[in-house]
């Protein structure tokens, strides 16, 4: 019963012309006008001007020295520039927004790269700007790791080492000893060292004006896309369509779990088209993860769904499904940011209000698998996305009226 | 007892009484019409016996089945064609019935014998590839009516189905009810078309504000206004006052005007009708058309009421 009431209103909602505009066209059109408008803007700011930040060196060890003059203003000169200064100095320009991060060497830094054991490097960041931030802590956490892994390396070497001398107490006989030695250190330092390098590159990599937009308009056109499955709802409680389904075998529970998996499997159609398309034509990269990728879209489509609901629910006719729909997907939209990007929002808005929407939930998932993340790294988005579709669904199953 | 037996039926909309008190019992096979103005409560009482709304206070038993107790056995019992088109515009008319059959729990091969069966019925075999919405307003009807014949439910319950249709539709309408009915279908039908409610009832229950005002065959309706005729006039330049003085005239039982129609209700045409003229003329009414009619269940309305049927 379920799944007739389902395929129906897939049969249905494809045949509209209007539907299939509203679901596929549109977005396409205006993905490719606002991506390639605002690109430059996203150029200016997501690939920063070169920014300082200041640098406490607590351990003033060679270490330490070697890792501000060789990696900060060394490697990193291109990005940031640096500056040694005393920790309270430190904590005071970044209050004053003077400096956006502050890197803290901690003592012992260099008896822990001697010891083998893990190194951390502390950084210390205001909210206020969340690009440069994150550069700044992907730098010292990829570092951090780095420094790490190397000494994991020379446990490693150690260890290999050992057992084969262990083994050989004797000069090599062949060559053959000397080449499966060699073979077992190459693997390890190989396994070690390029999964330090794809961490540093993935991590300091930032979303294009076209890929943010392709995520911020593919969240709104599915909001859009469930606004049209739940107005042809409210027309068949009008035209008593969903009445008449009551006096069939068909019960209040089946009609809205049937209605419920329809508007889910066209939203997730036409956000997967949409971004096939995007991907194809425009040549957006929406991250490796494609597992990431249909967890995020699906979690995205089901809370879209459940406010869907809740709007079919509260609203006594169609157009009151439009007018409400309207504003709704306007809101989460800006308030998401969608149309302009969260980081030039108040920040009342960008740390509490935006959170509130499913385009912040939704972007954010996107935004982080387009920078490499993956299924585990969204997963926290999902979450909240389903948390709030079961929410809204639950809402809208209690007050539907059919 | 009959198929259906309603007692004391009441609906209320805060201090509406959509329906009030209502009682009365259908027979097996019958086809009983429930006749009144839009608003009498008719589409109300259907759906609290389609299980769609809860009725405030009463019983309705359907096929000895309670239907406080034992909704979902009479839904399977009962076939709803609504007063509303509930069909998908933008599918055909086979994949409407296709739907509708599985909504019913028909499946498999019976489904496409039943579907095949609905359209002979409605006479739209060779138009079932068609979306609904390129029918005209009588097809859509034929339709309408079939979908909720799929099931082959015991009783038939068919809410004002020939509104806003061409006469052609209208006549395939009646003689499929009469088809369902010599089939052993029990009918209840809804309109508020008099002419219709008399040309297929066998029983009829008139209602009004909510209440059954009277109910019985159409010849026992009929006797409740005795003899009487009903002399309808089409007139222009209407004056308010000439009705009060047709009431006036000696024979005359009744008079109202509904849509520039004067309606008399009188004991004999032969002993009023010259007098009706000349009063009309009197107030420079123009008359258009006259027309007289036996005792109906229009005159039993009016007769009831004051009012006429499509006031």
């Amino acid at each position: 019963m379920i799944i007739h009431i389902a395929l129906k209103d897939i049969k249905v909602i494809l045949r509209d012309r209007k539907a299939f505009a509203i679901m596929l066209v549109m977005p396409a059109l205006i993905m490719l006008i606002l991506g390639s408008a605002l690109n430059p803007m996203f150029e200016n700011t997501l690939f920063i001007d070169k920014f300082s930040i200041a640098v406490v060196d607590k351990d003033e060890s060679q270490n330490s020295q070697y890792f501000y003059q060789n990696v900060l203003r060394g490697q990193m000169s291109d990005m940031f520039e640096t500056f040694v200064v005393k920790e309270e100095k430190a904590e005071e320009m970044l209050k004053n927004d003077i400096v956006p991060s502050i890197i803290i060497i901690p003592e012992g830094f260099e008896e822990s790269i001697s010891n083998n054991r893990s190194v951390v490097i502390v950084v210390k960041s205001s909210v206020s700007n969340q690009y440069k931030t994150g550069i700044v802590k992907s730098v010292a956490d990829g570092y951090s790791k780095g420094f790490s892994r190397s000494n994991a390396v020379v446990v490693v070497l150690e260890d290999v080492l050992q057992d084969k001398l262990s083994e050989i107490d004797r000069p090599f006989d062949s060559m053959s000893d000397r080449d499966a030695l060699m073979m077992d250190l190459g693997s390890e330092l190989k396994n070690n060292l390029i999964e330090f390098n794809e961490d540093v590159q993935q991590k300091n990599k930032s979303v294009t004006g076209m890929q943010y937009y392709c995520a911020a308009m593919l969240v709104m056109f599915v909001l859009f896309g469930v606004s049209t499955g739940i107005r042809n709802m409210t027309e068949e409680r009008e035209t008593k369509t969903l009445g008449r389904l009551l006096t069939t075998n068909a019960k209040k529970s089946s009609i809205i779990a049937g209605k419920f998996l329809g508007l889910i499997l066209v939203t997730v159609a036409q956000a997967m088209i949409l971004i096939i398309f995007t991907s194809i034509v425009y040549k957006v990269n929406w991250g490796s993860s494609v597992l990431g990728i249909l967890l995020v879209t699906v979690s995205c489509v089901f809370a879209s769904s459940g406010i869907g609901m809740m709007i079919a629910a509260i609203s006594k006719t169609a157009k009151a499904v439009d007018g409400i729909s309207q504003l709704v997907i306007q809101l989460f939209t800006i308030l998401g940011g969608g149309m302009i990007p969260i980081y030039v929002m108040p920040a009342v808005v960008k740390n509490i209000v935006s959170k509130v929407t499913i385009n912040w939930w939704a972007v954010s998932g996107y935004y982080d698998l387009m920078l490499g993340s993956g299924v585990v790294d969204v997963l926290p988005y999902c979450g909240v996305l389903v948390f709030m579709g079961i929410l809204y669904l639950g809402f809208g199953t209690v007050k539907f009226r059919i | 007892m009959g198929i259906i037996d309603i007692k004391n039926v009441c609906k209320n909309y805060g201090n509406l009484k959509a329906v009030d008190d209502v009682s009365f019992a259908v027979s097996e096979g019958e086809i009983f019409g429930l006749l009144g103005p839009n608003g009498a409560g008719k589409s109300t009482l259907i759906s609290i016996l389609c299980t769609l709304l809860t009725p405030n206070s009463g019983e309705i038993w359907v096929n000895n089945n309670s239907l406080k107790k034992k909704p979902v056995v009479i839904k399977k019992l009962l076939g709803l064609v609504p007063q509303e088109i509930a069909l998908y515009p933008s599918l055909t008319a086979k994949e409407n019935l296709m739907f509708w059959g599985r909504m019913y729990g028909i499946g498999g091969k019976l489904l496409k014998e039943r579907v095949d069966e609905a359209l002979e019925i409605a006479g739209l075999k060779d138009r079932a590839k068609e979306v609904i919405e390129a029918y005209s307003g009588g097809m859509k009807r034929r339709i309408n009516i079939a979908c909720a014949l799929l099931h082959h439910p015991k009783i038939v319950i068919m809410d004002e189905p020939t509104v806003g249709i061409d006469p052609q539709s209208r006549n395939h309408i009646l003689d499929t009810v009469i088809k369902l009915n010599e089939e052993g279908m029990t009918v209840i039908y809804t309109s508020h078309y008099m002419e219709e409610v008399e040309f297929l009832c066998s029983k009829i229950a008139i209602m009004d504000h909510g209440k059954v005002i009277a109910m019985g065959t159409k010849e026992e309706l009929q006797k409740l206004v005795g003899s009487d005729d009903t002399i309808n006039i089409t007139i222009t330049d209407m004056q308010c006052d000439a009705i009060e003085e047709l009431t006036k005239i000696d024979g005359v039982k009744s008079c109202s005007l509904a849509d520039g129609k004067i309606s008399v209700i009188a004991q004999s045409v032969d002993k009023v009708l010259a007098k009706i003229i000349s009063t009309l003329d009197d107030h420079k009414c123009k008359i258009q058309m006259i027309d007289i009619k036996q005792p109906n269940l229009e005159s039993v309305f009016l007769h009831l009421t004051g009012r006429a049927l499509r006031d």
